[in-house]
């Protein structure tokens, strides 16, 4: 049941899901892979949607070329571990959100461990390395991996189902060349919006997702594509689903 | 035979932010004949500038950073460059995006 307080809080948005999508919204569980420019506006806006449960992973600390993007922390934080500045700032948002940061790196022994018993991962990471391992950990649990990646001022996202749709191996079987990568801000929170209201609709079972369509966002000249992709039967992380 | 190419994000910029371009091929084609017609006639080039860095897309005749898909398959679970296309085949051509 939702409080007299949480109605208050959520009401624009109960307007959408009804108080009945707003109770999915408390007793879902997000894990977050990685605090840094998407994972900062995806805690952000899951905490305000009142995501009952969120979990983020990340190893690293907080550096001054961080802060043009990474909008969950600010100059006094620089040198600090960003799991719990994230921790801190995020139940500051929303204390009624069960918040937990986890400052580790997420890797092929522990990522099972680190994803628990939690409904959905969430693409925050910086190299595909980690994607592949979150790629297929949502494979063996089958739930859904919310993919977002982005560069300078362009960006991408899908939605993966395991079992129905393509999957990130699908898409991509060899990890793209590793470069060091531009970044507006801006992008960040374009595509973590984009995945958030994937994850959102999702959990409410409203509207339609990215399942199989590859969008793509041209934040240069600001215009957005979607791309049609098909699962691939012999792919090694899916085809046996 | 006639295939559709649809190029997307800075590999459209470079064809001349074409969104779809229709390519004639002979019936045998595979990608790599698409791919050396698309460089050789339609200036699909080696690098691509971005900001104050460069993209690259070929290292001599070796794709870099550039997914190919036909008909929404990653051509590397076919049969890579030896593909085989068909009349009416899509191919959609886009850099892969890494950073978070």
């Amino acid at each position: 049941m939702l409080t007299e307080n949480e109605l208050k809080r959520y009401e624009r948005q109960i307007r959408i899901f009804g108080a009945d999508g707003q109770e999915r919204l408390k007793n879902a569980k997000v894990f977050v892979a990685g605090a840094g420019g998407l994972g900062s506006a995806i805690s952000i806006y899951l905490a305000a949607a009142g995501i009952g449960g969120i979990r983020i992973v990340d190893h690293e600390k907080i550096e001054l070329s961080n802060l043009n993007r990474q909008i969950l922390y600010c100059d006094e934080d620089v040198g600090r571990e960003k799991a719990a500045s994230a921790e801190e700032k995020l139940k500051k948002i929303n204390p009624d959100v069960s918040l937990e940061a986890i400052s580790e790196t997420i890797e092929e022994n522990n990522v099972l461990e680190l994803v628990g018993d939690f409904d959905l991962i969430v693409d925050a990471m910086d190299n595909f390395h980690t994607r592949y391992l979150l790629n297929r950990t949502a494979i063996v649990k089958n739930i859904p991996f919310f993919y977002g990646a982005i560069n300078g001022l362009y960006g991408q996202a899908t939605t993966i189902i395991p079992g129905k749709t393509a999957c990130l191996r699908c898409i991509f079987p060899e990890p793209p060349l590793s470069m060091t990568f531009p970044v507006v801000g801006a992008t960040c929170g374009v595509i973590g919006c984009i995945q958030v209201t994937e994850i959102v609709k999702y959990i409410v079972k409203m509207g339609s997702s990215l399942e199989n369509r590859l969008l793509l966002w041209d934040g240069l000249n600001a215009k957005i594509d979607e791309i049609e992709i098909e699962r691939n039967p012999s792919c090694e992380d899916c085809g046996w689903k | 035979m006639k295939v559709t190419v649809r190029p997307f994000l800075f590999i459209r910029d470079a064809l001349g932010d074409q969104r779809e371009i229709e390519v004639k091929l002979n019936s045998s084609a595979t990608i790599s004949d698409l791919l050396t017609t698309l460089r050789r006639e339609y200036g699909l080039p080696d690098e691509i500038p971005i900001g104050r860095g460069v993209f690259e897309l070929f290292h001599g005749n070796e794709v870099r950073n550039m997914v190919i898909l036909k008909d929404g398959r990653n051509i590397r679970f076919l049969e890579g460059m030896e593909t085989k296309l068909e009349d009416g085949a899509e191919i959609a051509l886009f850099p892969p995006v890494v950073g978070g």
